[in-house]
């Protein structure tokens, strides 16, 4: 990683989990399987709507108080 | 009908009065004109870059393209914008802050100074943004047609001519104002109105339960496919780190800290209110209006059958609020891109004089304002389908030539006027191509444009010379609080 300049690990985390669970929210299975009415693609979607902002939120937070 | 449009006529007097009270402090200086002196406090920023990014696409457009399309798709598209503020939070907000500029333009010219970024850039920012503004006027016009009796045109013309008159006059510091105001407003009515429903009818479980039971396409994956929703989701994703108006709002920050407080504050709330748009008004509009010819109709659908004419003035202002606080920060971004990168930098160069420069900068700011304004209202005269979907694909644009140049000159050491050439003009031409189908590629268009960026900072990074070592010192310096020890 010595051609970028560097993060903050906490950060690096943060950016590793929203690619991974993108992706993971992406994945063709949870476009057939429905919950509630709704395929599961878009509960993932709800769900990621709530951590990203509350997680990126508390990783600031802690960041700071630290 | 009376109630209501007195309503709306205060509102927009408040934001004219606003503005010219604005105009008083800002006329003279760049920095209070494009950035509010960059005094602007955590909370306030916040509420503003909300209200900058909830435009009518979010009240009107959101739940019609979760009627349209279902509402997996939209939540996709959204969630992509949710998703984009930790990456502006994290790769963007403090660096930028640091770079202590006006616009993205200029971080972009500083770091591959070359003629072609401080050509492309600015048109690239007026064509995304015309588009993006054409939809907000849509928005205004089927609202003030739909809850006031007023004519679509003669609603797009005093929309137009109310904020462009603020914008042009009062700068960033009456948009912030403004912005504040109308944030507070769109919060209260779509939680208001989510509020209200869920208590009439149950959880957003349920809701979504019954409403897919009578339509079970809201539930599903569209025709559009996968494509178009990774599409959606990456255009959004990682528009919002390089969107000119969002990145104009990390200008105005006191400090990089506040820049980024008040973006995951802004992410949090604006994340909410899609939310209760789609998971309960949406459904509830389904139940009630199953077949509507447009789509975007539905939310006022509702305003006029569950709700008194109070809270329908209220709501109408609300839209208008929602429109016109995107609208405004698109015109100021339009408006910098004109006045600022290219004008600024083209224009006033053989100009003697400091302040013969600044008069004409001065009266560039206001032209501009209006030439934008003019150009979106004549197309927004024939508007659209689903402006949701619309403005989207001109955000793509952004995305398509702002996002790799941008990260990469903040991140990537490796980084230079090469690879940011070919970088910029090739995602641009990439998205162009593939959209308007003279290259037909299996994924979707956004996706293809930002890998062509990305292959062209690699390789013509690679073949070009690589940047002195003073470049890189200034780049540091933008990081140098990031204190985290080298990896």
């Amino acid at each position: 990683m010595k051609g970028f300049f560097s993060m903050r690990a906490a950060e690096r985390a943060m950016l590793l989990f929203l690619v991974l669970f993108s992706i993971f929210a992406f994945l063709p299975a949870w476009r057939e399987i429905e919950v509630a009415g709704m395929v599961l693609l878009g509960w993932w979607m709800a769900l990621l709507m709530v951590l990203s902002p509350a997680m990126t939120l508390a990783v600031f937070l802690w960041r700071r108080r630290r | 009908m009376i109630l209501e449009r007195t309503l709306v006529v205060a509102y927009l007097v408040a934001c004219i009065g606003i503005g010219i009270f604005a105009s008083r402090k800002v006329f003279g200086s760049d920095d209070e004109y494009w950035v509010a002196g960059r005094r602007i406090g955590t909370w306030v920023n916040a509420l503003a870059i909300m209200a900058s990014l909830a435009s009518g696409g979010s009240i009107i457009g959101v739940m019609g393209l979760a009627y349209a399309q279902g509402i997996p798709a939209t939540l996709a598209l959204f969630a992509g914008a949710v998703v984009g503020f930790p990456l502006a939070s994290i790769l963007v907000a403090r660096p930028l802050r640091r770079f202590g500029r006006y616009t993205i333009g200029d971080f972009l010219v500083f770091r591959y100074p070359s003629r072609v970024v401080e050509l492309v850039v600015p048109l690239v920012i007026v064509v995304a943004f015309t588009i993006y503004i054409v939809a907000q006027l849509k928005a205004v016009g089927i609202t003030a047609e739909a809850l006031l009796g007023m004519r679509y045109d003669v609603a797009l013309v005093v929309a137009t001519v109310v904020f462009v008159l603020y914008v042009s006059f009062g700068g960033m510091l009456a948009i912030t104002w403004t912005d504040v105001v109308q944030g507070v407003l769109i919060l209260m009515v779509v939680l208001g109105t989510a509020a209200v429903l869920l208590w009439q009818i149950g959880s957003p479980f349920e809701l979504v339960r019954q409403a897919t039971r009578a339509a079970p396409a809201l539930g599903r994956v569209s025709g559009e496919g996968a494509a178009s929703y990774i599409g959606y989701f990456v255009i959004w994703a990682t528009a919002i780190p390089v969107i000119p108006h969002i990145v104009m709002r990390v200008f105005t920050a006191r400090d990089p800290e506040s820049a980024r407080l008040s973006l995951n504050l802004a992410m949090l709330a604006y994340s909410v209110m899609i939310l209760a748009a789609v998971l309960a008004i949406v459904p509830a509009g389904k139940l009630d209006f199953p077949e509507l010819a447009d789509a975007d109709l539905l939310f006022l659908r509702l305003m006029e059958s569950y709700f008194p004419a109070v809270v329908r003035g209220i709501a109408v202002a609300a839209v208008l609020a929602a429109v016109m606080s995107t609208t405004d920060a698109l015109l100021l971004a339009t408006s910098s891109a004109i006045a600022h990168d290219l004008l600024g930098r083209f224009l006033t160069r053989p100009v003697s004089g400091r302040a013969g420069g600044e008069r004409q900068l001065a009266l560039a700011r206001i032209v501009s304002a209006w030439a934008v304004g003019a150009l979106a209202l004549y197309w927004a005269l024939s508007p659209p389908e689903l402006i949701s979907r619309f403005y989207t694909a001109g955000i793509g644009l952004l995305s398509a030539g702002l996002f790799v140049p941008t990260i990469a000159g903040l991140w990537w050491r490796r980084a230079n006027l090469a690879g940011g050439v070919a970088s910029l003009v090739g995602g641009v031409a990439v998205y162009v191509a593939a959209l308007t189908g003279w290259l037909a590629l299996p994924v979707a268009p956004i996706v293809a444009a930002l890998s062509a960026s990305a292959v062209g900072m690699l390789l013509f990074g690679a073949l070009g010379s690589a940047d002195g070592p003073a470049m890189l010192d200034e780049i540091a310096a933008l990081h140098r609080d990031e204190a985290a020890p080298s990896a």
